[in-house]
């Protein structure tokens, strides 16, 4: 304990250069739990468009790994779908289920074709914990999509939502008459005529460009489909539990495969790999800094008491007990500069959030969003430790040098 | 108590040989002897060896009957922990605690309870005199008080011996022959021996006993 009190009055003598030493600590606290905030919401945003945008938190497909063209096809469905879908619904950690089909093919305004990709969904169920409304609004905005609503809950309702890019491609607007062209299950070419009743702004210029939605009744009429069904999004009560109820519903549905929705989405993964390296890399240098600017202080103080170091050593302390004064200096800086590194993060995460910032559209995407700094417990856990093993590394080669300094020199020394 | 026999420490010094060379003594338990010379006739390096703060090239140190000067570096850091004492001359107290907090170091690295560590560094600092100045940082106390606080940091463990390098050298006469007779007091109160280098007159004319180097050889006996 006496070690520990030395090195504390020793941080408080030089009060200039443990102050400048502290603030080097908090900005690097600061920078990467900002950024650790930051990237929370960044991938709670990501997490959210996924699995509000069709997937769920989990997906019931036909067993096997089906890719590309295969995907759209019903030649590879759920045979029963809707069957399997109605039992699932009986399963007590299910909210909901909701039956896809997805396919592919023309769209035809007369003149002009253009190719889809096109999804059935149910319009009663999908609204209520699908985000295809918030799509809908933002593609009222487009040019054409005044006056865009859901589609209508009537199974004899031929009615599509188009994404913008696509409704562009073909003139259509909100009101349109267009001819939907694919195959059925059995190979036959059908048509089947839809009135455009909205416009859809997925956020993705490659899907607008390519994407419509219809009632899983004009796909099966289209498709002639029956109860087959692409797959299976199932909304969970509890999406914590998304890695527990995988093999639980993987092993009450053997013939098929049960997939949770971040293996399915291939953006969310790319961009959280993208920042995890990003945020390494920014984590290195900013560690780096703090190494080096700690380190020079350390050395700085031990370089001052050279002589006081002698006296020590002369009255018996070990040289693995200088070497624990300097830890302990290590300590200190690490502890109070992460303590105050984390009121600066809390303080200034409060301001940015509340100036209600909007950030630019990411790439890829068509809309910006508003800055929102998660408070994320374990970044500012993570960063303080990472710090703090910083400030001890740092300490080491000062501390080194201290204990190893022979007394009858460091006595000399002016 | 003390007993070096045949020590030799050589050095090169500006191109010439220095240190001491062949040197015995004795000082016994309770005996205020002074290490006198010149600068550079080895006093400094007598007192180091003597004080385990150095090895010596040759010949052997008993401290109380023990042979210490091969033990390894952990033993003499406890042995000088425990058993020895030091006073400098430019004091050398740690300028960020308080006078008692100094007296009460090397206890509290001895492991004795705190409590314990304050009642004996009161008394050392009572018994040199200053009782009513120990919450005084080194640096809000005069140079002679400094040095009491040293010897009472010195002395609160209770060592055999304490080693003293040029203890007035930094201090008027005034402070400096007090000083000394402080020294002598607790030498014979206590028991405890002490080793003083120093060229100061005022502190030969206390002593026990005086050992005359020269060039780093013993001139004179006890």
């Amino acid at each position: 304990m006496i070690l520990a009190r030395l090195a504390l009055r020793n941080l408080l003598r030089q009060r200039r250069r443990t102050a400048l030493t502290l603030m080097v600590v908090v900005a690097g606290f600061l920078a990467l739990s900002l950024a650790g905030g930051f990237m929370a919401q960044t991938f709670q945003g990501l997490s959210d468009a996924a699995i509000r945008g069709g997937l769920g938190h989990l997906q019931v497909l036909p067993a096997g790994n089906l890719d590309g063209d295969e995907a759209q096809s019903l030649e590879h469905a759920l045979p029963d779908g809707e069957a399997l879908a109605a039992k699932l619904r009986q399963d007590p950690a299910v909210a909901e289920v909701l039956p896809r089909i997805q396919f592919m093919g023309l769209l035809s305004s007369g003149p002009r074709s253009v190719a889809f990709l096109g999804t059935a969904v149910d319009p009663v169920r999908e609204p209520r914990f699908m985000a295809c409304l918030d799509a809908l609004k933002d593609g009222a905005k487009a040019p054409g999509g005044a006056g865009s609503r859901w589609l209508s809950a009537d199974p004899a309702a031929r009615e599509a939502i188009l994404g913008t890019g696509l409704a562009r491609s073909l003139g259509a607007s909100v009101g349109s008459s267009l001819t939907l062209m694919s195959t059925t299950r059995d190979g036959a070419l059908n048509a089947v005529d839809v009135e455009v009743v909205g416009l859809q702004d997925l956020g993705l210029k490659e899907l607008n460009d390519r994407v419509l939605t219809v009632s899983l009744a004009t796909a099966s009429q289209l498709l002639d489909a029956g109860p087959a069904r692409s797959r299976l999004s199932i909304v969970l009560r509890h999406p914590g539990d998304t890695a527990r109820e995988l093999a639980r519903l993987q092993g009450r549905l053997p013939d098929t495969s049960v997939k949770p929705w971040f293996e399915l989405a291939s953006f969310y993964r790319q961009v959280k790999l993208l920042y995890v390296a990003i945020f390494g890399f920014m984590g290195l240098v900013l560690f780096l800094v703090v190494l080096l600017a700690t380190a020079n202080t350390l050395l700085m103080s031990v370089m001052e008491r050279i002589r006081e170091f002698g006296v020590l050593r002369a009255m018996g302390l070990q040289p693995g007990q200088l070497l624990s004064l300097l830890q302990w200096e290590g300590a200190f800086l690490g502890l109070l500069g992460s303590a105050l590194g984390l009121a600066a993060t809390l303080l200034l995460r409060a301001g940015l959030n509340a100036l209600h910032l909007q950030m630019p559209a990411p790439p890829g995407t068509s809309h910006g969003y508003e800055l929102d700094i998660h408070f994320v417990p374990l970044v500012y856990v993570a960063v303080a430790a990472g710090l703090q093993v910083t400030l001890q590394i740092s300490a080491l080669f000062p501390g080194l040098k201290a204990a190893r300094l022979r007394i009858v020199e460091a006595l000399r020394h002016v | 108590m003390l007993e070096l026999r045949d020590i030799t420490r050589a050095y090169e010094l500006g191109g010439e040989r220095a240190g001491v060379f062949g040197v015995s003594l004795d000082v016994p338990a309770g005996c205020l002897a002074v290490l006198a010379g010149p600068s550079g006739s080895g006093k400094t390096t007598l007192l180091q060896l003597a004080g385990l703060l150095d090895r010596a090239d040759a010949g052997t140190i008993t401290l109380d009957g023990q042979e210490v000067s091969s033990l390894h570096e952990r033993d003499r850091c406890d042995l000088r922990l425990r058993r020895l004492g030091f006073v400098f001359q430019a004091f050398n107290l740690v300028p960020v605690l308080s006078a008692l907090e100094n007296v009460m170091l090397p206890l509290q690295l001895q492991g004795l309870p705190e409590t314990q560590a304050r009642q004996r560094a009161e008394a050392a600092l009572d018994r040199v005199g200053l009782a009513d100045r120990r919450h005084h940082r080194p640096g809000q106390l005069s140079g002679g008080q400094q040095q009491r606080v040293a010897i009472a940091r010195a002395l609160a463990p209770d060592p055999l011996l304490v080693l003293a390098d040029e203890p007035t050298a930094s201090l008027d006469h005034a402070h400096g022959g007090p000083l000394m007779d402080l020294m002598a007091d607790l030498a014979r109160e206590r028991g405890t021996a002490f080793l003083v280098a120093s060229h100061d007159p005022a502190v030969i004319a206390r002593a026990h006993r005086v050992f005359r180097l020269v060039d780093g050889r013993l001139a004179g006996a006890p």
